[in-house]
């Protein structure tokens, strides 16, 4: 069961603010984002984001935290991303189900680039017009498209046109909230402030996405900001650093002279060697100069190799 | 194809300053090329994209 953000305190965000949509993610998914950005590699990829959302007090407080993958079918993968027929029939369903009240569309760049004029129109005309009847009487336009980027810097961009919103980004922990204070100016962009003119030279007989390129919204934070937003696991401990002879002397002493003594015993030597692997108390290198090592006490190559194969190191 | 873009620091201004085809090798380019352009933001961008310059 997905614990959501009190309902409240998100639409007191936005009127903090002046806003009167506020759309906040999750945890989850900015963690997803990082990933995402990170794995977009030639391919342009996409999926839908779902939540649910309440109007409270006149707010429409949107909260996502699922995502769903779906495949490109683009006749061109390199350059454009594609739904798989069938893919909203399955958001509606889940909608229908209750599972979800909201959804929105995601998808990635392979480079750091703008969302086109093409990104914009799909979300203003196509994903409104699928998706207008089950959100009524909200407009799908009320929800910004996301797009992630995979370039040497990597962005999370949102945008949608006419309608203003909030985007908040959430750790999940109160300390580390980001309140993103979204909109940017069109003038911190020449692409943005030329993107009418664009629009209008490549779809001329929709009005609809004119109508979002003049009154565009867009937010953009760097995948690097976020990666602050996910607290990283609890680090490892330093590894102990010590000589290999140091080494020898730890595993001679815990195997009870057993390598001394000739009474030699793989399965505790491997035991030992990645109890150690794990408490990061030697690495890998070190675990190869130790076996070697152990071929002065007579060990063969053959069966050194053997122990190195059993580690899968 | 991929353009390698300089990000003027200052002004935010942007051009391409070599082109290759694929996004592995403008990885690459930029890791090797990247102390030659102080002044610069290096990233890329496929051909026929518009770069994101946001500060």
């Amino acid at each position: 069961m997905v614990e959501l953000e009190p309902w409240e305190e998100l639409a007191e965000i936005a009127r903090k603010y002046v806003y009167t949509t506020i759309v906040n993610v999750s945890r989850d998914i900015v963690d997803y984002f990082t990933d995402l950005a990170k794995a977009t590699d030639r391919m342009e990829m996409g999926g839908f984001l779902l939540g649910k959302h309440k109007i409270v007090k006149g707010i429409l407080v949107v909260q996502l935290y699922d995502y769903i993958q779906q495949l490109n079918v683009s006749p061109e993968p390199e350059t454009s991303y594609q739904f798989p027929t069938g893919s909203y029939s399955e958001i509606k369903r889940l909608i229908k189900e209750g599972r979800y009240s909201i959804a929105t569309w995601l998808h990635t760049h392979p480079d750091d680039s703008y969302f086109s004029v093409a990104d914009i129109c799909y979300h203003c005309l196509t994903f409104r017009e699928r998706l207008k009847d089950i959100f009524s009487p909200i407009d799908p336009r009320e929800i910004p498209a996301f797009l992630v980027t995979g370039g040497e810097i990597g962005y999370v961009m949102t945008y949608t046109g006419v309608y203003s919103y909030m985007l908040r980004y959430s750790s999940g922990d109160v300390e580390a909230i980001l309140v993103f204070p979204i909109y940017r100016p069109k003038s911190s962009s020449q692409y943005v402030i030329n993107l009418p003119e664009k629009m209008k030279e490549r779809f001329p007989d929709y009005e609809v996405c004119h109508e979002c390129a003049d009154q565009l919204y867009y937010t953009s934070i760097k995948v690097s900001r976020l990666e602050k937003l996910v607290p990283s696991p609890t680090p490892a401990p330093a590894p102990v650093k010590m000589s290999i002879s140091d080494l020898i002397n730890v595993l001679r002493d815990d195997l009870g002279q057993a390598i001394t003594e000739g009474k030699f015993d793989i399965a505790r030597l491997l035991d030992k060697l990645i109890s150690m692997l794990q408490r990061r108390e030697i690495d890998k290198e070190k675990i190869h100069e130790i076996l070697f090592e152990l071929q002065g006490l007579g060990y063969s190559m053959e069966k050194v190799s053997i122990i190195i194969e059993s580690l899968r190191i | 194809m991929y353009n390698i873009i300089c990000i003027d620091k200052r002004t935010k201004e942007w051009r391409v300053i070599k082109k290759v085809r694929t996004k592995g090798e403008a990885i690459e380019w930029i890791e090797k090329h990247k102390h030659e352009y102080p002044g610069c933001i290096l990233n890329f961008a496929r051909e026929g994209f518009e770069p994101i310059v946001e500060v």
